[in-house]
């Protein structure tokens, strides 16, 4: 649900850049907007859902990692905010809707990154154990 | 700190998979309190030590630089 929604939200999106799917303007006003909200939150909830789905043994360790991933997930997000609005202060001509693909950027950047981050340390952790009796 | 969590797991014989069981956590919790990657809080290091019949101390040891 995460990737399909993402995938189809960002399609149409990069459709006037490159010219293809230009099919979907000639569909009757609201669609191309209403497909973009089914995309964009059919992703979003996808997300959600991964996000808050628990381990099969919650424990205090694996809560500890969760944090620690959330802790690392806001640095890179501080640190893609600044990035991001130092890079804007210095374009010359940014493109019209910077502003909400900002706001999207930095929503999809801290999730993902705490979602990598904690899926990590559990692989590692699994291949470690693995050896182990 | 250190903790000798697998030398008394070994003599009794125990997996860690048999000794998550029990203490009702996942394997890998117990594989991080082994490798002192992990310290556990107190309600589990008291779990830990009823079931090694052992004083908490004995399983848990500050080192120099907890100190």
């Amino acid at each position: 649900m995460f990737p399909l929604g993402l995938f189809g939200w960002y399609l149409i999106q990069l459709r006037i850049k490159y010219k293809f799917m230009l099919w979907v303007d000639d569909l009757p006003f609201p669609s191309v907007p209403i497909l973009l909200t089914i995309f964009f939150f059919s992703g979003l909830f996808g997300l959600y859902f991964l996000l808050f789905s628990k381990e099969k043994k919650e424990d205090e360790y694996i809560r500890k990692i969760r944090l620690e991933s959330f802790q690392f997930a806001t640095l890179v997000q501080i640190l893609f905010l600044t990035y991001s609005f130092i890079r804007l202060a210095f374009m010359k001509d940014p493109p019209r809707d910077h502003e909400l693909m900002l706001f999207v950027k930095t929503l999809f950047v801290f999730w993902l990154c705490y979602i990598i981050r904690f899926n990590f340390i559990m692989l590692r952790n699994r291949l470690r154990i693995r050896n182990e009796k | 700190m250190k903790n000798n969590v697998k030398e008394l797991r070994g003599e009794k014989g125990m997996t860690q998979s048999e000794l998550a069981d029990e203490l009702g956590v996942s394997r890998q919790t117990i594989f991080a309190i082994e490798t002192s990657m992990y310290v556990p809080s107190t309600v589990l290091a008291l779990k830990i030590a009823k079931i090694f019949k052992k004083k908490v101390e004995d399983i848990f040891e500050l080192e120099n630089k907890d100190k």
